[in-house]
């Protein structure tokens, strides 16, 4: 009997010791099949039981049941002690998801270009193929060739910088003089888009700016029609501010195109209902018009053969509708505050 | 236009709502901008285009309500009581200068007495925001706002020896007119004058003595068609604007001047009493005949996309004042009212009739063929310039084209001359056109640095302007950028810019360009032409512009590329065979630079160098001074099969021998 006891207590110490340092899983798991297994510590010494006087056994079975419960519960602590040390470190190497990223250094396009460049794509998809033309413009190409001679009234509406020492030059006040040059450049039938710089000594207010920019359209073919010129318009309006958007076209006057209109499109704020932005629930966009015969004739195309459509529009103001800008001049600080948000 | 909606139903029985006959009006070309509501009136604002000074009146306004709505205009009798006396012997006239009078009329109204204005006169004025001065002067304004036409009432006892003269101003003659103001006048100036003076800028205002004021008992009623040019230079030259100068410049109705003179005289002799007196003095023709046009309903059609009856075409046009003189549905004559001298040929007559008609009625239709449209060169480098910028961290900026800084002129290689400067203005002096985009880039940059608004590294592709003797200035495209980076970063950008475009033989050369760092400086060289520059701003200039960081910038000419710029990339094969990678480091003198090795390398003719790429640039102990080690890599391969270490180090001795012999290189 004293035999057994003193064989309980070292095991006892043995296995506290052993619980206690065990550093991994798989040693744990070894400890416990030596301990615990079916061919483990405890189950030999139960064995060990049948050899002892009848009177010793209960005794015994209570020593090596203690024992067994020890290690069952030296085990479990030990389980734990590890689970502890395994989340930890499990943490440690896991990264905050919350944390920001490392900045990814990228410019973007200007807004202006960035709005130009949908415009333009727009009208490809219908054909429309992109043209050029200088800023420093003739006289002629500016008025003359688009039926306004100089003593025509609507000159004043197209106030003009004039280049120092050349009454013929002007900074361009609209980019139709190129539907003038793509008109000499080749015969029908055309489909052109014109973006660019365009100038006019207006003084620079939220609204206003002495540079500013346009794109231009011009189709020129046989039996082209106003309801061509609707159907494009229309399509260009949906693909810009959206499907849901409603267009009207109010008669109005341009030298250049007779009949002549301009598009208004359902106030994208309050869906035409009237607001702070429209007023009347409409917003004017852009100005159009069947190309003038006199147009035609100054750059020697035959008004009986062809018909053709044209029209104009603002790139800062269409920018400025679709982002809910207030100020022009934001545009030409270059801030990249401002640039950054488009 | 200002349009009393009592007024208007004077000559047209409307029985819609004003609101409605707003959006009417609106949607046929009279654009009604607001509506305000008066004690017992609407008084309706409205644009009115340049081309229709018909519409700046009330009968104008009131004529296309009528055809919109299928109306009768009612245009007032004129019936002129008995006269007495001959008006020539009341007053004589004289035009000097029928070319910017083409016509001028002149009754005489003696005894009259001139008071305020009865209550129903001064309302319909003070409705329109007009001050009322008195019966006779309101009575010209009435009848202005009434046909269009405007007409001026002279005192004729101010009218030295009752002799009215238009002519041509003297140069440096004075005037000083009904608003108190003094102008100094020119030859290209019209007047009214007497044997004396001029009394009135003509169609523009009349002058301060001959005005009609509370003693005037005779009056001298002139109603003319002026010059619109003259008129309007006359009025903008002087800052000055009146109701009769904004219709003058947009053209009378030359019919519409005895109607006028006619319809003010009725009512000044009704209201202010006196006696006309026979006849009236007038210069010029009274019509000048009418303009027939043709129509063709086929180009109506054609025009609208969309059949209109030529019923309805007709009846459209005659509701307008037109008359139909007959002719087959494709050959329709079409007399056109001398009010609407803006018609002038068919297409005109076709917006008339849509417009009435309603654009609404057009179809949005189209059967446009199919065209895929086409990408031009340059808007395919435009694009990879963009790209290659924007993943540099560049943001696009806009800058104004025109300038007035003379730093400018400093900052452009591009041209040795005189920049283009524009005609000077009020509040735009001394401004030319830039001929450099980077100065707006280094301005930019500084608004941000003052905006603390780090490290703002921008780009513009814009056109730049150089000297003006040819029919038109070279108007080149431009790209540039402003980077915080020092220059071997500015030129890696430069070098991808360049590669992705596929523009090939760019070297570099040492720059000397004065507002760039000489030691840190290149120029852009394409087909032995500087077709751009690179480097750090000189110190100077960064203190000068008083930035913070010298920056780095480029500018690169992008006119010319399109042509030379391959973006259509041709497969190389990739490479089957492993090769055999060698890291040299070579002695060489200071001056010798890498285009010298690269080139040392090609013309020595190893067969099997694949690749040679640049490591570092090493100076100090142990290399002598005068002396760099410059370290690169290359790569040995064949196309048919592995190379042996012994093969490459076969070819690494030929090529460390030509390196040795033409550039007294040492392998270190």
């Amino acid at each position: 009997m004293g035999e057994i006891k003193e064989t309980v207590k070292s095991i006892a110490e043995a296995a506290r010791q052993e619980f206690r340092d065990v550093g991994a899983a798989d040693a744990l798991e070894a400890l416990r099949v030596r301990y615990l297994g079916r061919k483990g510590v405890i189950r030999e010494l139960m064995q060990q039981l049948g050899s002892l006087e009848a009177a010793e056994r209960p005794q015994a079975g209570r020593l090596i049941n203690a024992l067994k419960e020890e290690i069952v519960a030296l085990h479990e602590s030990a389980r734990a002690a590890l689970d502890r040390k395994d989340s930890v470190a499990r943490v440690q190497q896991e990264v905050d998801v919350t944390l920001p990223g490392r900045p990814m250094r990228m410019g973007k396009p200007h807004p202006l270009t960035q709005t130009t460049d949908e415009i333009v794509d727009i009208f490809a998809r219908m054909g429309f193929s992109a043209v050029y033309g200088p800023e420093i413009e003739t006289v002629h190409n500016n008025f003359e060739a688009l039926n306004m001679p100089l003593d025509h009234p609507s000159r004043d509406a197209f106030d003009t910088f004039f280049i120092k020492g050349r009454d013929d030059l002007v900074l361009r006040s609209h980019t139709s003089p190129v539907q003038v040059r793509a008109m000499r450049a080749a015969r029908p039938p055309l489909r052109i888009v014109v973006p660019g710089r365009t100038y006019r000594p207006d003084t620079v207010d939220a609204t206003h700016s002495f540079m500013f920019s346009q794109v231009e359209g011009l189709v020129v073919d046989r039996d082209i029609s106003m309801a061509d010129l609707k159907f494009c318009l229309n399509e260009f309006a949906l693909a810009y501010f959206g499907e849901g958007v409603r267009t009207r076209f109010r008669p109005h006057y341009f030298p250049f195109t007779e009949p002549s209109a301009e598009m208004d499109v359902s106030c994208i704020f309050c869906d035409g209902g009237g607001c702070r932005v429209c007023g009347s629930g409409w917003i004017e966009v852009l100005g159009c018009g069947m190309v003038h015969p006199n147009v035609f004739r100054a750059v020697d195309i035959d008004c009986e053969e062809y018909t053709g459509f044209a029209f104009g529009m603002g790139v800062e103001r269409l920018c400025m509708l679709k982002h809910q800008i207030h100020d022009m001049r934001l545009f030409f600080e270059n801030d990249v505050r401002f640039l950054s948000q488009f | 236009m200002k349009a009393s909606w009592n007024w208007l139903t004077d000559y047209v029985a409307l029985s819609a709502p004003a609101m409605e006959v707003a959006e009417r009006l609106t949607m046929a070309g009279l654009t009604v901008e607001a509506v305000e509501e008066t004690a017992d009136d609407l008084i309706l604002d409205i644009e009115i285009t340049s081309n229709r000074p018909d519409w700046l009146s009330h009968l104008g306004i009131a004529r296309e309500a009528a055809a919109l709505y299928a109306l009768t205009l009612k245009v007032p009798q004129v019936a002129l009581p008995e006269a007495s006396g001959d008006v020539r012997q009341e007053a004589s006239l004289e035009v000097t200068a029928p070319e910017l009078c083409s016509l001028y009329t002149g009754r005489v109204i003696k005894g009259i007495k001139v008071a305020d204005s009865p209550a129903w006169l001064k309302k319909r004025i003070e409705a329109l925001g007009l001050r009322a001065v008195n019966n006779v002067v309101d009575i010209t304004n009435y009848v202005m706002f009434e046909c269009g036409q405007p007409l001026h009432a002279f005192d004729l006892a101010n009218i030295a020896d009752r002799s009215v003269i238009v002519r041509r101003a003297r140069d440096g003659e004075v005037i000083t007119l009904i608003d108190g103001t003094r102008h100094t006048l020119m030859a290209s100036d019209l007047v009214i004058a007497d044997r004396q003076a001029p009394i009135a800028l003509a169609g523009v205002m009349g002058g301060l003595l001959s005005e009609i004021g509370s003693d005037t008992v005779d009056v001298f009623l002139e109603s003319a068609k002026f010059d619109q040019y003259s008129i309007r230079m006359s009025a903008k030259r002087l800052g000055l604007s009146s109701d009769a100068s904004y219709r003058f410049e947009r053209g009378v109705d030359r019919e519409t001047v005895d109607w006028g003179s006619r319809r003010a005289a009725q009512m000044i002799l009704e209201i202010a009493g006196g006696t006309m007196s026979e006849g009236m003095l007038a210069v010029g023709a009274g019509s000048a005949g009418h303009t027939t046009l043709r129509l063709r309903q086929s180009h109506l059609s054609r025009l609208l996309g969309v059949e209109v009856p030529i019923e309805k075409a007709r009846s459209i046009l005659a509701s307008l004042g037109f008359v139909i003189r007959g002719g087959s549905p494709d050959d329709t004559l079409v007399e056109v009212p001398s009010f609407r001298g803006d018609v002038m040929e068919e297409a005109d007559l076709v917006e008339e009739i849509s417009r009435i008609n309603g654009y609404d009625k057009v179809p949005s239709r189209t059967s446009m063929r199919i065209d895929p449209g086409r990408r031009t060169p340059r808007e395919r480098l435009v694009e990879t310039v963009e790209r290659v910028l924007t993943s540099a961290g560049c943001y696009g900026s806009v800058s104004y084209s025109l300038v007035s800084s003379e730093l400018f002129k400093s900052l452009s290689p591009w041209s040795d001359r005189e920049p283009v400067y524009l005609q000077d203005r009020g509040g735009h002096e001394n401004v030319f056109m830039r001929p450099s985009l980077v100065g707006s880039l280094l301005a930019a940059r500084k608004t941000n640095e003052d905006r603390k608004v780090e490290c703002a590294d921008l780009y513009e592709i814009a056109h730049i302007y150089l000297g003006c003797d040819d029919e038109l200035p070279d108007q080149p495209l431009m790209v540039a950028a402003v980077m915080g980076d020092g220059f071997p970063d500015m030129k890696g950008v430069v070098e991808r810019l360049l590669g992705e475009t596929g523009v090939r033989d760019v070297t570099y050369e040492r720059a000397s360009l004065p507002f760039l760092d000489q030691a840190k400086s290149a120029c852009i060289m394409h087909n032995g032409q500087m077709t751009g520059y690179l480097g750090l701003i000189s110190a100077d200039l960064q203190e000068k512009i008083d930035l913070r960081d010298q920056v780095s910038v480029f500018e690169l000419r992008l006119a010319g590329l399109e042509e030379a710029a391959h973006d259509v990339a041709a497969f190389a094969p990739l490479k089957r065979f492993p090769g055999v990678e060698r890291d040299l480091a070579l002695i060489v003198p200071e001056e010798t630079t890498w285009a010298q090795i690269l080139a040392c390398i090609e013309s020595a003719g190893v067969g099997l160098i694949d690749e040679v790429s640049f490591r570092s640039v090493y100076r100090g102990e142990p290399i002598e001074e005068g002396s760099k080690s410059v370290a690169f890599h290359v790569v040995f391969r064949s196309a048919e099969r592995t190379l042996t270490g012994e093969e490459a180090d076969a070819e690494q001795a030929r090529l460390v021998g030509a390196l040795r012999e033409k550039l007294g290189a040492k392998l270190r």
